[in-house]
C-alpha cells in the first residue's frame, strides 16, 4: 500500500469513527431525553406537517436562553421562584403518574384529549379543519421549570 | 462474666429484637400499604352538558390534586374575612365556632331552608357533612355534595381569616375513596368522585 493511500485509509477510518459516534450520541440523546412531536393533519387543501426533534435541543435551547432573552426570563425566574417547590412536586406527580387519560372534552365536531403515555404526554386536538397531535416527555416541563428558575 | 452469660445475653437480646421486629413489621406494612393505596386513588370529574352534546372528563391522580392546592394563589385562601352563609356575612372565626360545635354533636340535620322552587338541608351524616339541594324551578336540578369532616376542619384551620386550601386537599386524600359531588340538572350532570381508577367508568 502507498503512502498517500494510507493516509486516506486513516483519514477515511477516523471520519467513519466520527460519523459513527456522533450517530450513537444522538441516538444516546434521544434515548435519554425522548423526542418532541408535532403531526398535524390538515383535512382541506392545505400541507400535513410532521416535526420530530429530540428534547435534548428543546434543552439545548433552554440553556442558551438567557443570552438572548435575559430580560423576559428574569421576569418569570422571579414569578417562578415563590411556587418553584410546590410546582416540581406537581410535575412530579404528572412524571410519576401511571398511563391514562388526563382531560378529554368533546363538542360536536371537535376534540382536545391529554393523556400520559409511558414517559411522554399526548395532546390531540381534533376540529373540522384539522387533527393535531403533540407528543412530548412528560419531563418537559419540569425541565424548563428547573432551567427558566 | 462468664462465656455462658455473655451468650444467654446475646441470645436474649437477639429474641427481643426479632420480637420487637416481628410486632412492628405488620404496622409497617400496613402503613406502606396505605400509602400505596393513597398514591393509587384519582380524582374524577365529568360534566355532560345535555344541551349542547359536550362533554369534559377529567382523571387526575390525587397525589397530583394535593400537589396543586399548594400553587393556589394565597388571594383565593383569603376571603376578606367574611364568608356569606345564606344572605348573611359571618367571619371564619364565627363559622369555625359553629363547625366546632357542630361537629361534636350526634348525625343530625343542621340547617333546612324550603322555598317555593327549593329546598337546601345540610346534614351529619357520619363522617361526613352532607348538603342536598333541590331546585324544581323553572330548570329542575339535584345536587349533593358529600364532603368529609376532615376536608372542612382542614378548609378552616388556616391562620387568621384564611382558608388553608392546601391542607383541605391533603385532607382530602386522606379520606380516600367516596363520591363528592354529584348534580343532576335539566341541562347538565357533573359528578365528582375518587376511586381507584385511572379512568372514568
Amino acid at each position: 500500500m502507498s503512502r498517500g493511500l494510507k493516509i486516506l485509509t486513516v483519514a477515511m477510518g477516523i471520519v467513519a469513527v466520527l460519523f459513527v459516534m456522533s450517530g450513537v450520541a444522538l441516538a444516546t440523546t434521544v434515548v435519554r431525553s425522548g423526542l418532541v412531536s408535532v403531526k398535524v393533519d390538515d383535512k382541506g387543501p392545505g400541507d400535513d406537517l410532521h416535526i420530530v426533534v429530540p428534547a435534548g435541543l428543546v434543552y439545548v435551547g433552554l440553556a442558551l436562553a438567557p443570552t438572548f432573552a435575559g430580560d423576559e426570563l428574569s421576569e418569570a425566574r422571579r414569578d417562578l421562584r415563590e411556587v418553584r417547590p410546590q410546582l416540581e412536586a406537581l410535575l412530579q406527580a404528572l412524571e410519576d403518574c401511571p398511563d391514562a387519560v388526563l382531560l378529554e372534552a368533546t363538542n360536536p365536531g371537535e376534540s382536545v384529549r391529554i393523556e400520559k403515555r409511558g414517559h411522554a404526554l399526548e395532546i390531540h386536538v381534533h376540529d373540522a379543519q384539522s387533527n393535531v397531535t403533540i407528543s412530548l416527555p412528560a419531563d418537559l416541563a419540569a425541565r424548563v421549570v428547573s432551567a427558566v428558575s | 462474666m462468664s462465656t455462658k452469660k455473655i451468650w444467654a445475653a446475646s441470645v436474649l437480646t437477639v429474641a427481643l429484637a426479632a420480637m420487637t421486629m416481628g410486632a412492628l413489621a405488620p404496622a409497617a406494612a400496613n402503613a406502606a400499604t396505605r400509602e400505596t393505596r393513597r398514591d393509587d386513588l384519582w380524582f374524577h370529574v365529568t360534566v355532560n352538558d345535555s344541551k349542547d352534546g359536550g362533554k369534559v372528563v377529567l382523571n387526575l391522580p390525587l397525589s397530583m390534586v394535593e400537589k396543586a392546592g399548594g400553587l393556589i394563589p394565597k388571594q383565593a385562601h383569603n376571603g376578606n374575612g367574611k364568608i356569606r352563609v345564606n344572605d348573611q356575612e359571618m367571619s371564619k372565626a364565627d363559622l369555625q365556632a359553629m363547625w366546632n360545635d357542630l361537629r361534636r354533636r350526634p348525625d343530625m340535620t343542621f340547617l333546612t331552608v324550603e322555598e317555593t322552587d327549593g329546598k337546601v338541608k345540610m346534614a351529619k351524616q357520619g363522617n361526613y357533612l352532607v348538603i342536598h339541594a333541590t331546585d324544581h324551578g323553572v330548570k329542575r336540578e339535584n345536587v349533593q355534595v358529600r364532603m368529609p369532616i376532615g376536608v372542612v376542619d382542614a378548609l378552616l384551620s388556616g391562620p387568621g381569616e384564611d382558608l388553608d386550601i392546601a391542607g383541605a386537599m391533603q385532607a382530602l386524600v386522606r379520606a380516600g375513596e367516596g363520591e363528592l359531588v354529584t348534580v343532576d340538572g335539566d341541562d347538565e350532570t357533573v359528578r365528582m368522585w375518587i376511586d381507584n381508577r385511572a379512568e372514568t367508568r
